[in-house]
C-alpha cells in the first residue's frame, strides 16, 4: 500500500513539473527571446560574421521602433565555432539558459542540419538566413523557416544566365558550350555543384568536366589541370572563402582561361578583390543573392529601399567592408520576421508568442518582389509540399567583378550593371 | 600532363617536408607528439605578416626575425610547460601540448579575428614556364629554402657539437643525462630549433598560402605524417617522406580520385602505423 502511494506520489510529481515546464500559452509575452547562431569563429566566421551582424542590425532597428507590437527583442549570440557539433550544442544552450523561441542561423548548411532537430525537439523556430542545402530540412521539419533560396535557385540562375547571355555573347548555342563544373566536398559546395550538374545535363547542355576537390586540400593545381584539359568555354564553381583564393591563384599560374568563370561564396567576398586586385578579378561572375552595397535598388519598395540603403552604410562602418552577398542575407532574412511574421504571429493568440503562431503567420507570409532588402519576394511552402518551410520566391542573381566592385548583372531587373564577357585572359590582366 | 602533376607533387612534397622537419627534431628529441606543430606555423605566418605590414618590407626578409622569434617561444614552451609534465603520464603530455595549440588558436582568433590575410613577396603570382610546366616562383622559391633548411639541420645534428648531444638524447635519455648531457637543457634547444624551422616554413609558405586562424591545421596533421612514414628523428627520411605524400596525393588526384587525394594520405599513414611503425626509411638512413 505504503510502496502504491509513494509511486503515485512520484508520478503526480513528475507530472507536476511536466505541466510546470511546458510553455505558459495564457500568459502574455514581456520580450521576443532571439538566438543569433552563426560561425562566429573557426575557418566560416568571415563570411558567418557577416551574416550575423546583419541580422542583429535589423532585429536592433525593429527594437528602436518599439519593439513586435510594442514587445522588445532580446537578442542573445551562439556560435557554432563553423562546427556542426558544436552548432547544435550551442543551439541547445541558447534554449536551456535563455528560453530563445526563435533562432536565427546558421550560413552553413551542416550547421544547419545539426540545428534543426535541436530545434525542433524543443518546439522552437529555426529561421535559416543562409544556408541553401536542400538536404537541411529532409526530416521536413515544420519548425525549419527558409529565406533564402536552396541550391536549385543557384542552378536556376546559372541555367537563365548561361542560355539567355552566355550562348548569345560567346556567338555559341547554349548545347555547343563546353561546361565545367567544379565545387570542393563541403555540404554547401556539394549541393550547388550537383543541383547545377543535374539542371545542365537535364537541359542537355555539355558539361565536359565534373570536379570534386578536398575542402581540406593543400594543393589545387590537379583539379586546376584536369579541368584544362577539358577545355571549357565556361566554368561553374563552388569554393568555400579560403579555396577560392587558392583556386584563383593556382589557375593563374597554371594560365588557365575560360571565356566565363561563375562562382560563388568566396568568389563574391571582399577578400577575393582584395587579395588579387581590381584587375586580377575583372569579369569573375558570382552567383548568390544579391549584394546589397552593389545592387539596384530601383526594383524595391522605396521604404524598403531607404532603409536597405541605412542598413548598408551602418554596417559598412562598422564591418569596415561593403554589405555584399552573406550580410545581406542576414538582413534580408530578419526583416521578413520582424515586419511581417512576427507581427501577425502575434493575432493568433493575441499578446502570446508560440511557435505555432510563429508558424500559421509564416505560411501566410505572401511580399511580392520588391518587398524585401533582397529584391525577392517571400512565400513559404507549406507542409502538403515535399520541402516545406522553403521560400518559394527566393532567388538567385549573377554578379560580376567590375572595376573592383561586385555588380548586380542579372536579370535585368535588380541589375547595376550590364554584363562582360568573354573574360579577360590572364596574359592582359597585368 | 603527367609531368606537369609530377613537378606540382615534387612542389607540394618539399613544403610538406619543410614542415614536417621541424615536427620530426621535436618528436624524434623530446619524444613528445606536439599537437600544437600547426598552431605554432600559423602564429609564424601572423608574425611574419604584423612585420611585413608594420615595416612594409618583403615577406622573406622577415625569415631571420621570425626564425629567432620562434625559436625563443619554443624555448619558452619547453621550459615552462612541457619540460614540468615530462616526468608524468603520456596523457598529461598530450593535452598540454593540444591546450598550447587551442590557446594560440583562439588567441589568434581575438586578436586578429577570422579575416584571410595575404602577403605579397617580390615575386608576386609570378610563374616561370619549362617544357609547358608550370611552377610559381614562389613555390621554387619554398622548395629552394625546404632543401637549405633541412641540408642545415641534418649538418647541424652531425657536425655539431650541440647536434650531437642532440643525437644522444634522442637515442638514450637516461645515458645522455648520466654522461654529463643536460638533458632537459637539450630537448629545449631541440624544440627551438624545431620551432625556428616552422617559423622559416611559415614565412616561406605566405607568399603562397593565404592566413587565417586555422591555416596550420592541415598542415600540422600532414607533418605527423611525414614524420611517421620518414621515421622519428631521420631527417633526410622525413624528406623523402614529404615528397612521396605530395606527389602520391597529387598523382592520385588526377588519375584515381580528386576528392579522395587527402583521404590516400590518411590511407598511408595508418598502413605505415600497421606495418612498419617504424617509419620507411628508418633502417637505412638513421642518424639518430
Amino acid at each position: 500500500m505504503k510502496k502504491k502511494l509513494t509511486s503515485g506520489l512520484a508520478i503526480l510529481a513528475v507530472f507536476g513539473l511536466a505541466v510546470s515546464a511546458m510553455p505558459q500559452a495564457s500568459a502574455a509575452t514581456k520580450s521576443i527571446k532571439i538566438g543569433l547562431l552563426f560561425p562566429t569563429t573557426g575557418p566560416m566566421a568571415l563570411l558567418g560574421t557577416d551574416q550575423s551582424v546583419g541580422a542583429e542590425m535589423v532585429l536592433k532597428w525593429a527594437n528602436s521602433k518599439g519593439g513586435i507590437k510594442g514587445v522588445p527583442i532580446e537578442i542573445f549570440k551562439g556560435d557554432s565555432k563553423s562546427s556542426p557539433a558544436e552548432g547544435a550544442t550551442a543551439a541547445q544552450r541558447l534554449i536551456d539558459q535563455n528560453g530563445v523561441q526563435i533562432i536565427i542561423g546558421s550560413y552553413s548548411s551542416g550547421i544547419a542540419a545539426a540545428i534543426a532537430p535541436v530545434a525542433q525537439r524543443n518546439n522552437v523556430i529555426l529561421w535559416e538566413v543562409g544556408a541553401v542545402s536542400p538536404t537541411v530540412n529532409s526530416q521536413r521539419y515544420s519548425n525549419f523557416l527558409r529565406t533564402v533560396g536552396v541550391s536549385a535557385t543557384y542552378a536556376a540562375a546559372d541555367y537563365d544566365f548561361t542560355v539567355n547571355f552566355l550562348a548569345k555573347k560567346l556567338g555559341k548555342p547554349a548545347k555547343s558550350l563546353r561546361i565545367a563544373i567544379a565545387n570542393n566536398d563541403g555540404a554547401f559546395a556539394t549541393s550547388v555543384g550537383d543541383a547545377v550538374n543535374s539542371l545542365f545535363t537535364k537541359k542537355g547542355l555539355d558539361v565536359v568536366a565534373k570536379e570534386v576537390y578536398p575542402v581540406t586540400s593543400t594543393d589545387l593545381t590537379p583539379t586546376i589541370l584536369k579541368l584544362k584539359a577539358a577545355k571549357p568555354d565556361v566554368l561553374f564553381l563552388t569554393p568555400d572563402a579560403a579555396d577560392a583564393l587558392l583556386f584563383w591563384q593556382t589557375a593563374q599560374q597554371q594560365n588557365f582561361n575560360v571565356d566565363a568563370l561563375v562562382g560563388s561564396s568566396g568568389i563574391g567576398g571582399a577578400g577575393f578583390v582584395a587579395k588579387f586586385g581590381a584587375a586580377g578579378v575583372e569579369g569573375v561572375y558570382d552567383v548568390e543573392a544579391p549584394a546589397l552595397a552593389t545592387m539596384n535598388y530601383d526594383g524595391l519598395d522605396p521604404a524598403v529601399a531607404a532603409l536597405t540603403k541605412e542598413w548598408v552604410k551602418a554596417f559598412a562602418a562598422s564591418e569596415g567592408h561593403p554589405c555584399a552577398v552573406h550580410c545581406g542575407d542576414g538582413i534580408g532574412g530578419a526583416y521578413t520576421l520582424v515586419t511581417d511574421v512576427l507581427p501577425r504571429a502575434f493575432a493568433y493568440k493575441n499578446t502570446t508568442l508560440t511557435a505555432k503562431g510563429i508558424i500559421a503567420s509564416a505560411m501566410r507570409t505572401n511580399i511580392k518582389e520588391g518587398g524585401t532588402p533582397q529584391g525577392f519576394g517571400v512565400k513559404f511552402s507549406n507542409t502538403s509540399k515535399s520541402t516545406p518551410g522553403e521560400n518559394e520566391r527566393a532567388r538567385s542573381v549573377i554578379m560580376q567583378w567590375q572595376s573592383g566592385s561586385l555588380k548586380v548583372v542579372w536579370p535585368a531587373g535588380l541589375a547595376s550593371s550590364t554584363p562582360i564577357a568573354p573574360m579577360v585572359t590572364w596574359d592582359k590582366r597585368k | 600532363m603527367f609531368a606537369s602533376v609530377l613537378v606540382s607533387g615534387l612542389v607540394l612534397g618539399g613544403i610538406y617536408s619543410l614542415v614536417g622537419a621541424g615536427l620530426n627534431l621535436i618528436f624524434g628529441v623530446v619524444k613528445i607528439i606536439n599537437f600544437a606543430q600547426g598552431a605554432l606555423l600559423m602564429f609564424g605566418a601572423y608574425f611574419s605578416y604584423w612585420i611585413v605590414t608594420w615595416l612594409g618590407i618583403d615577406p622573406y626578409l622577415t625569415l631571420p626575425i621570425v626564425a629567432v622569434g620562434m625559436a625563443l617561444l619554443g624555448y619558452l614552451i619547453q621550459t615552462t610547460l612541457i619540460n614540468p609534465v615530462l616526468k608524468q603520464e603520456r596523457t598529461s603530455q598530450l593535452l598540454i601540448t593540444f591546450g598550447i595549440s587551442l590557446l594560440i588558436q583562439n588567441g589568434a582568433l581575438a586578436l586578429w579575428g577570422p579575416d584571410i590575410r595575404f602577403v605579397q613577396s617580390f615575386a608576386g603570382y609570378d610563374t616561370f614556364a619549362f617544357l609547358g610546366i608550370r611552377v610559381g616562383v614562389s613555390a621554387a622559391i619554398a622548395i629552394l629554402g625546404a632543401a637549405i633548411i633541412i641540408f642545415l639541420l641534418f649538418v647541424f645534428l652531425n657536425k655539431s657539437k650541440m647536434g650531437t648531444a642532440i643525437r644522444a638524447v634522442s637515442q638514450q635519455s637516461d645515458s645522455a643525462l648520466l654522461a654529463g648531457i643536460d638533458v632537459k637543457r637539450v630537448y629545449a634547444i631541440a624544440f627551438a630549433i624545431g620551432s625556428a624551422m616552422v617559423g622559416v616554413a611559415s614565412v616561406l609558405m605566405i607568399p603562397i598560402y593565404d592566413i587565417y586562424p586555422l591555416m596550420g591545421e592541415q598542415f600540422g596533421v600532414i607533418a605527423f605524417i611525414v614524420v611517421v612514414l620518414g621515421g622519428l628523428g631521420n631527417v633526410q627520411g622525413a624528406a623523402i617522406a614529404g615528397v612521396f605524400l605530395g606527389v602520391t596525393q597529387n598523382i592520385f588526384a588526377v588519375y584515381v580520385s580528386n576528392q579522395l587525394s587527402v583521404a590516400i594520405l590518411f590511407l598511408i599513414f595508418l598502413i605505415t602505423l600497421l606495418f612498419r611503425p617504424q617509419g620507411i626509411f628508418i633502417r637505412k638512413m638513421r642518424v639518430s
